[in-house]
């Protein structure tokens, strides 16, 4: 049975006499991987610090393995939570060897226990062949894997990551991300992870929480959250976005100037004027369509061109095309609108 | 060209190394003369108690100092309590007073003239109880003058230590299963080491070298014993025998501080480090720390002060003003003229190491750099053995009437100061052109320009501000100096410390409070300069 | 080129403070005095005579071992110390030469200079008795020798015996008595000691006051100091304490005297000599002796008021102070026999 590895019920968090989150609810399961996002000071370090303890919270009950570590009255201090942290600045123990740093956490275990816990992770990292060396002569890539193996090594009951790769330059970023998933689903390890990088977030996460306003606005997977955002500020977050006006129709249809488009609208009235949102791959580059416009600006990307395009009515909006298809600034392309679901949003959104 | 500007510094480097080198080789060349009777006296009856209360006093000044300084910069580095910010830098304003000026202040308060009896004598009329209390004159008083008066260099060195990780390595602590006391243990002192190690180490070559406490309090250290074989039994070669074990010692000492310093490891590996979020302390426990900053702080600056301040205010009147005046200008420009001379040279030194590492200039450069451990009274020593061999033997050689031709000139005290406080400055220099990086260097010879126009177009700007802090140093310190001008000052020349230690052994402790402020406000301001630097990094 | 220039300047910064002190208007003293003691009699020299005076101010025995590390080519003319038993180490090490004076020989009397005119006396002190005339009265303590008597044990404090001014006494005693009974003496005092020796004369003088003993010795001048001291306090206890001049019925009170003498190597002798004068002259001696509360050399000078108040005239030991600085050594070895610290 996948017990919730945290549950977060109306969690309130105040600092310095403002409130940073407000009723945050929500919970994580054994074993998943959820990035938290948002814009800067949207409280996502607050709320990771208060899972591990740093920090207690104003109101409301966080419980780790269905126990309470903190509800105001009761409050269990970090070093009694076997939470694991990684801060941005890594802080290894400089003092200590790279198999020092890793086996830190385990004193309560035999010599012999430590070192082969320590060499599995070493190998799984790829950092054995530097075990004995201390941080100052490693490179940043390499610390940050000491970072990950001594937060790991003594199994914590979650693990907290905090922006773990901003520092890296994107090669490592690749190859860094993907060994750290696989640890992590090896060892099962529950995990937060805290990133600005959309990408970041799709590639390692089973669930993505979106902070905006000292909430949770939307709590999904990184798929929804792409094709179903619930916000334009999430939208606007997770990729490039346009809006084209549009006018319901009926419950099926509604109005663009790109023409008709079929899709669910119950969520709005007939005749009522919303956005449609519109991402650069529900566009498509078709020659043969009756729609066209106007080429503004291009940026290439190798395999693909994005353009950005002028409608009749001077909308704007993105369109990737695969970069065979080469145009120039202001010519005239035809597309198609290819949408498989409607994303609409009056203006409150 | 380049031949003559090489060839030059050369012979420079080699005048200066003949200044530093000959006085020191004198006073180990004479562990072959034949021991004298004053020394077999010396090593029956007094050698044993040098040993023995310099073993003693550097143990124990080492121990608490390192327990002070380390616990200070720990508790206002890792929490919050109130008047945390303010202690932080206050902490380090006990530096600014000498340990004699101590020494002389604590053995007045509970004399007639001191306020602690005059505070018991005027409400509880139990003068008498406190003039009897205590001596502080003896052993005891020494460590604890030295432990207050030091104990600043061992806090200042812990202070950056710590900043310089931010508190994510004590969180990360927490995060790992430590309680307070293991990541103190375990995180927390291991990354100070080396500043703990390099701060007692000074405090420990300061200890050794201090002159001026032990004989007030009638201690017997190698100091002391340095002086009184020279002075008062008179013979030279028995206080060249105690330079040389005093020397040995202190080359020791330094030799395994830099060993230990060796590893950069201690830096942070990242250079970006996030501030230090303290620890707010909300039981009752946060005044505790409070206090406990509040009793050292007094002890180290408050209380000497408010005794000055007492003895200033019954003598002010008699005070004869133009005398101080004529001793701080005296101080003053002796200070000023050799910090200039120490500057300029030190700069050289520095410059030529940086465009030249030839193995003799490393090996130059690293000599040169020794001249602080010196104690002053061996240097004072060491300086006339020479020159009064040679004022003498001169006149046989080249025939004509015996004369002083250094002997009480400035000479003598400007060479002696040179040796002793060029080290700071030459520190400062090495470190403040090793942040310049060689790149300027290539670029300005790119356009043309040799490397003495290098040295004024482009580094002398840079390092305008470095050259600032060496000279005040370097002033400061020689203001302060008192054994090395208590023996080698000229005719005429009467500095604040000595006029205090003067004072001191006329017994005439009230008066010291006008010149005893004076000296210690000129001391505060490289302290408080230095301390806001400190202070003003760490925010970075 | 600037580099060379920069260095050259070095150089010369160095050499041109060597301002040298040979011009024919000067005299270089060496003093163990302390210089703010002496300089204002010193610029009232100047003003007389136009002969520039340099002083170099340190411990008796630091100036007298750098006048002989210093050998022929020592810049020192002249040495103003204090304690005849300075002045005979001063002489023995061979440091001084005779001056032939006649004014000299006129103003000083013959028991206060050296008997081969090395070196003369300036200015005189006491060393006496002080006590608390609550506790004890004076005729337990009328003379030195009634220090030893059994009858005030434990109501004694004096201090250490490695003092200069207790050697001096030690050797008077030794020259008047022999050292048998001087070592017999000194024992018997330290068993009258309140307490082991530890302080000054003043320290003393307080522990007298406070009541830890009845009696000290000390020398005369530190009772002006209190007299005139800032300090309430110390005031207060100059009320409390007297004093009184040992054997006055017999031989008089042991004195001690400051003074000068002129190094054998020196380079202005006459001006040196003309200082000397100068300090023995009646003005000199007026202000001289005020200066620290002690007493003129010759009997016409008017003393201060403030000396005046303990008392003086008094009768003084007139023993030649030559022998005093002779038996010195022997002093240390007595008092370490009696086991006076």
């Amino acid at each position: 049975m996948n017990q919730n590895k945290l549950q977060i019920e109306s969690v309130k968090i105040v600092l310095e006499n403002t409130t940073i989150l407000n009723d945050i609810n929500f919970a994580i399961k054994s074993g998943e991987i959820v990035s938290l996002m948002g814009s800067s000071a949207s409280g996502k370090t607050s709320l990771i610090r208060s899972i591990a303890g740093y920090q207690n919270i104003a109101s409301g009950v966080i419980k780790i393995d269905n126990n309470i570590v903190d509800n105001t009255k009761i409050f269990i201090g970090v070093d009694k939570r076997n939470t694991g942290v990684i801060f941005q600045d890594l802080a290894l123990f400089p003092h200590l060897t790279v198999r020092e740093n890793i086996i830190f956490g385990l004193y309560k275990k035999t010599q012999q226990d430590k070192n082969n816990r320590a060499a599995q992770l070493e190998d799984m990292l790829n950092i054995s062949s530097i075990t004995n060396r201390y941080p100052h002569q490693i490179s940043g890539g390499q610390q940050q894997r000491v970072a990950i193996a001594r937060a790991i090594a003594p199994k914590p009951t979650i693990l907290l990551l905090d922006e773990p790769f901003s520092a890296l330059d994107e090669e490592l970023k690749e190859s860094l991300m993907n060994d750290i998933k696989y640890i992590l689903k090896k060892e099962a390890t529950t995990a937060i992870l805290i990133t600005h990088n959309p990408k970041e977030a799709f590639t390692m996460s089973d669930k993505i929480a979106f902070l905006s306003d000292g909430k949770i606005c939307q709590y999904d997977t990184p798929y929804n959250i792409y094709h179903k955002p619930l916000s334009k500020e999430i939208a606007n977050f997770f990729g490039i976005t346009s809006f084209l006006k549009a006018t319901i129709k009926d419950t099926n249809h509604i109005e663009t100037v790109l023409g008709t488009i079929f899709g669910n609208t119950e969520k709005f009235k007939k005749g009522e004027d919303v956005y449609l949102l519109i991402r650069p791959d529900d566009i498509i580059h078709d020659d043969n369509s009756t729609e066209s416009a106007r080429v503004v600006d291009k940026i290439f990307y190798g395999s693909d061109f994005l353009y950005k395009l002028e409608l009749k009515d001077k909308q704007k909006i993105y369109c990737y095309t695969p970069s065979h298809h080469n145009h120039s600034i202001n010519e005239n392309i035809g597309i198609k609108p290819v949408i498989d679901h409607l994303i609409l949003f009056n203006n409150n959104l | 060209m380049l031949n003559k500007i090489e060839d030059f510094n050369f012979f420079i480097l080699s005048v200066f190394l003949i200044i530093f080198i000959v006085p020191i080789l004198f006073i180990f060349l004479n562990i072959f003369n034949d021991a004298s009777e004053t020394w077999i006296h010396i090593q029956n009856y007094l050698l044993h108690d040098y040993i023995i209360n310099s073993l003693i006093i550097v143990f124990s000044v080492a121990i608490i100092t390192i327990l002070l300084g380390t616990s200070l910069a720990w508790i206002v580095s890792m929490y919050e309590f109130p008047g945390v910010r303010i202690f932080r830098w206050l902490l380090i304003i006990p530096m600014a007073i000498p340990a004699y000026v101590n020494a002389y202040i604590y053995a007045g308060i509970n004399e007639t003239s001191g306020i602690l009896f005059n505070l018991f004598e005027y409400y509880l009329g139990m003068g008498a109880l406190i003039y009897d209390l205590y001596d502080i004159r003896n052993i005891y008083g020494a460590i604890v003058i030295l432990s207050i008066s030091l104990y600043p260099y061992v806090y200042l060195l812990c202070l950056p230590a710590l900043a310089n990780h931010s508190n994510s390595i004590f969180e990360i602590g927490q995060s790992l299963g430590l309680n307070r006391f293991q990541r103190l243990t375990k995180i927390g002192l291991p990354i100070i080491r080396p500043a703990i190690i390099a701060g007692s180490s000074f405090v420990i070559m300061e200890t050794l070298a201090e002159y001026a406490t032990m004989q007030y309090f009638g201690v017997s250290t190698f100091a002391t014993g340095i002086f009184r074989s020279w002075f008062v039994l008179g013979d030279e070669s028995s206080s060249f025998f105690l330079s040389s074990i005093l020397l040995t010692i202190i080359f020791l000492l330094v030799y395994f501080e830099q060993i230990s310093r060796g590893s950069k490891k201690y830096n942070n590996p990242l250079n970006k480090v996030s501030p230090m979020r303290k620890e707010k302390l909300l039981t009752n426990k946060k005044y505790i720390l409070s206090i406990y900053c509040f009793i050292i702080f007094s002890l180290g600056f408050m209380i000497p002060l408010i005794q000055l301040l007492y003895w200033i205010s019954y003598t002010i009147q008699e005070t004869d003003i133009n005398f101080i005046i004529s001793l701080l200008k005296s101080s003053s420009v002796i200070a000023i003229l050799t910090s200039i001379i120490v500057v300029i040279f030190t700069i050289n030194v520095a410059y030529i190491v940086r465009t030249s590492s030839s193995l003799f200039n490393k090996i130059s450069s690293k000599v040169l750099s020794v001249g602080y451990a010196v104690p002053g009274v061996v240097l004072a020593v060491a300086v006339i053995g020479p020159i009064s061999w040679i004022e003498n033997i001169l006149p046989e050689v080249f025939n004509y009437e015996p004369k002083s031709l250094l002997t009480g000139t400035f000479v003598l005290l400007i060479i002696a100061y040179l040796i002793r406080f060029s080290t700071i400055s030459l520190k400062t220099f090495e470190s403040g052109l090793n942040k310049i990086s060689k790149n300027y260097d290539l670029i300005s010879y790119g356009f043309g320009l040799s490397k003495l126009q290098t040295l004024y177009k482009v580094h002398l700007p840079i390092l305008l501000p470095t050259i600032y802090s060496a000279m005040i140093l370097v002033f400061v310190d020689i203001v302060k100096e008192l054994p090395i001008t208590l023996i080698l000052r000229p005719f005429n020349f009467n500095t604040l410390p000595v006029y205090l230690y003067e004072l001191a052994e006329s017994e005439n402790l009230s008066s010291m409070g006008v010149p005893g402020l004076i000296l210690i406000i000129i001391c505060l301001i490289p302290v408080i300069i230095l301390s806001k630097g400190i202070i003003k990094n760490e925010s970075k | 080129m600037k580099h060379k220039f920069l260095n050259f300047i070095l150089i010369v910064l160095m050499v041109v403070p060597s301002t040298h002190v040979y011009s024919s208007g000067e005299v270089n003293v060496y003093s163990a005095r302390k210089e703010y003691l002496i300089k204002p009699l010193m610029n009232l020299f100047t003003q007389e005579t136009g002969i520039k005076v340099n002083i170099l101010s340190a411990k008796s025995k630091i100036l007298i071992k750098k006048i002989l590390d210093e050998g022929k080519a020592t810049p020192a003319d002249l040495l103003l110390t204090v304690d005849a038993g300075n002045l005979y180490n001063a002489k023995s090490k061979g440091i001084s030469k005779a001056i032939e004076s006649k004014v000299l020989a006129r103003l000083v009397p013959h028991n206060l200079r050296d008997n081969e005119n090395h070196w003369f006396g300036l200015s005189i002190r006491s060393r006496v008795i002080m006590y608390n005339p609550d506790k004890i009265l004076p005729s337990e303590i009328s003379t030195y020798e009634k220090l030893g008597n059994k009858s005030l044990k434990g109501r004694i404090c004096i201090r250490s015996s490695g003092n200069i001014y207790n050697q001096s006494l030690m050797s008077s005693l030794i020259y008047h008595h022999g050292e048998k009974y001087a070592e017999e003496w000194a024992s018997k005092v330290v068993k009258n000691f309140s307490r082991p020796p530890k302080g000054n004369d003043r320290s003393q003088m307080t522990a007298v006051v406070l009541g830890k003993c009845d009696a000290t010795l000390a020398n005369t001048y530190y009772l002006g100091k209190w007299i005139t001291s800032k300090k309430d306090v110390e005031r207060k206890y100059a009320n409390k304490i007297k004093v009184i001049f040992p054997n006055q019925e017999g031989r008089g009170a042991h004195i001690n005297i400051s003074g000068a003498l002129v190094i054998k190597d020196a380079k202005n002798t006459s001006n040196a000599i003309r200082l000397i004068e100068f300090l023995a002259s009646d003005k000199a001696q007026e202000l001289y002796a005020k200066q620290n509360h002690e007493y003129p050399i010759r009997k016409n000078i008017k003393v201060s008021d403030v000396v005046q108040s303990w008392g003086y005239p008094f009768k003084m030991d007139e023993m030649n102070l030559t022998i005093l600085g002779s038996q010195n050594a022997r002093a240390g070895i007595v008092f370490d026999k009696a086991g006076w610290k």
